[in-house]
């Protein structure tokens, strides 16, 4: 079922794809356009999309096993693309220090961790990745709207 | 003065203590730099070119020689202990490597990759000092045709790569390409798919993506299995040696790699993550049935075939007794006898049961991937998620944990 729902995304994405594509000037195929190679690749996007889906239903539905994905895993393991998603929204506006140190604590407990560990583990990373990145190589980290 | 009066007269300068001193250096420099996610070689070499500028011009160029190599390796040394590849050139390693550093071997895999990534390097530099003239000729015969070739050639490889069902990889491969049109049109300038978005223009580079697929999955198969559990593999001193068989094991993949490796890399243009791929590949397909993951291992010695062949064969005739016996049908033979053999790296999932009825095809490759240190490293049904998708999470697990012994 997980894999037919796949199969559904991938074909809806493909389509998508390709209309995004098809707009796009293609020229002739002795002087292709821009959007020439994607056409292309959205045809090969929608037809593997489609083979997926055929594959699917060729199989043979597995045996009901036990799964073994327990409630609180699951929840740790949204709460953590949570977490990333929450980072990279936050970073542009808070900077990167404090959306690290953030960052980091808000993992480690979702994890499990105690709370000194995650604030001690937060405050030493957003610290020594900071000094190694921006100090020493330089990289520009934003610095957030608060702090311009 | 002739080309090998040239390189006598190059060993020379090199081999001075102060010259000595700069290549350690700029590889242990390199080294600690191509750690750092996302700084491949060229990015490590701008970062610390500076550093250079107070030195001699030979001693310069030596240290930034040392500093790309060593950050060449860096790159290899998080992709086998934390599956998480620094750049593209590194993503196969962690194919590999990470599966040693799960069956505890991570201080064989780094010394492996070390000795190799230093031996297939001389081999390079040696071969193009004996046939660069030759070989500059072949490699401006290079046009778009060749390039074209070389390319549909690489996808086709890509997607064998990893097993498993075709049908997948070209969904993959897809996703790919079109992830890769992103941007600016190189010939027109002409911008696709960027949803007036200057950062988008720039095209979705490699590294992100790298980073994005196998640092956040690892992040959330971490998440999934708590923080308890989860450990960063420890490598202790004496563990960097490699036993005698791994080096036997790893001994032909690197000299082949080396070859292969050189070949590829003539290939003007962006040849060196098309190399890992093709020296990959080619391991893959020396191995034989492909059921063994670990990067220190090719199976394809004659006493190794001999083996499994005896193997399969007394499963077979034990498989044929229990069928005679209890008058099951074959196909339930299958998983009688995987269950009961000694070695059922290969027999569990032959049944189409145990395997969410893949043909026994696609099966082979889900062997691989039970079979595999995912699940070697813990018995534990927690440790199969790794193959959850081709095979069912109990017959992964049995193949595991037998595989350990075999």
């Amino acid at each position: 079922m997980t894999d037919r729902l796949a199969a559904l995304l991938v074909i809806i994405a493909g389509g998508a794809y390709l209309a995004a594509a098809l707009p796009l000037p293609r020229g002739v195929a002795a002087r292709p356009g821009p959007g020439f190679y994607p056409m292309l690749v959205g045809v090969v996007f929608c037809i593997a999309g489609l083979a997926f889906i055929v594959e699917t239903f060729r199989r043979v539905p597995p045996r009901a096993s036990p799964d073994p994905i327990t409630a609180a895993a699951r929840i740790r393991a949204l709460a953590t693309a949570g977490t990333l998603i929450a980072f990279v929204v936050v970073l542009p506006w808070v900077g990167y220090v404090a959306a690290t140190f953030f960052f980091v604590a808000a993992m480690l407990r979702a994890l499990g961790g105690g709370w000194t560990l995650a604030l001690a583990t937060a405050i030493a990373s957003a610290a020594a990745s900071y000094w190694l990145f921006a100090s020493l190589l330089a990289v520009p980290l934003p610095k957030g709207v608060f702090f311009d | 003065m002739g080309a090998l009066e040239g390189l006598a007269f190059g060993f020379g300068v090199a081999f001075t203590w102060t010259n000595l001193f700069a290549c350690f250096a700029g590889v242990l420099v390199g080294t600690l730099v191509g750690i750092l996610p996302g700084i491949g070689p060229v990015g490590a070499m701008a970062l610390l070119l500076p550093s250079t500028f107070a030195l001699e011009p030979a001693t310069a160029l030596i240290m930034l020689a040392g500093i790309y190599y060593g950050s060449m390796y860096g790159g290899s040394t998080t992709s086998i202990l934390v599956n998480v590849p620094g750049e593209a050139a590194s993503v196969v390693t962690a194919i590999d490597g990470y599966q040693m550093t799960r069956s505890g071997r991570a201080g064989a895999a780094l010394s492996v990759s070390a000795v190799g990534s230093f031996l297939a390097g001389s081999v390079g530099v040696v071969g193009i000092v004996l046939f660069a003239a030759w070989l500059a000729d072949q490699a401006l015969r290079f046009g778009p045709p060749e390039y074209f070739a070389m390319t549909v050639s690489g996808l086709l490889l890509l997607s064998r790569l990893s097993g498993g069902s075709a049908v997948r990889s070209l969904v993959m491969v897809a996703i790919g390409l079109a992830v890769g049109t992103v941007g600016m049109e190189p010939i027109s300038g002409f911008r696709r798919f960027t949803f007036g978005s200057v950062q988008l223009s720039q095209g979705i580079e490699l590294v992100p993506v790298i980073m994005g697929l196998y640092g956040v999955a690892e992040v959330l198969a971490i998440a999934e299995s708590g923080i308890k559990k989860a450990h960063i593999e420890r490598v202790k001193l004496r563990e960097l040696f490699p036993t005698k068989r791994e080096w036997k094991q790893s001994s032909w993949p690197i000299a082949r790699g080396s070859v292969v490796g050189f070949l590829t890399g003539l290939i003007p243009g962006p040849a060196t993550v098309l190399a890992t791929f093709v020296a990959t590949r080619s391991k893959r397909r020396s191995r034989g049935r492909r059921n063994g993951s670990a990067a220190a291992r090719s199976k394809a010695s004659p006493a190794r075939k001999r083996r499994t062949t005896a193997q399969r064969r007394a499963r077979w005739s034990r498989c044929c007794r229990s069928v005679f016996r209890s008058r099951r049908p074959r196909r339930f033979c299958w998983a009688r006898s995987s269950s009961t053999a000694s070695s059922p790296a290969r027999c569990s999932c032959r049944n189409a049961r145990t395997c969410s009825g893949a043909s026994s095809r696609a099966c082979i490759s889900a062997t691989r991937c039970c079979s595999s240190s995912t699940c070697r490293s813990s018995g534990s049904s927690s440790a199969c998620s790794g193959c959850r998708n081709t095979c069912s999470r109990r017959s992964c697990c049995c193949s595991a944990s037998s595989a350990r012994t075999a």
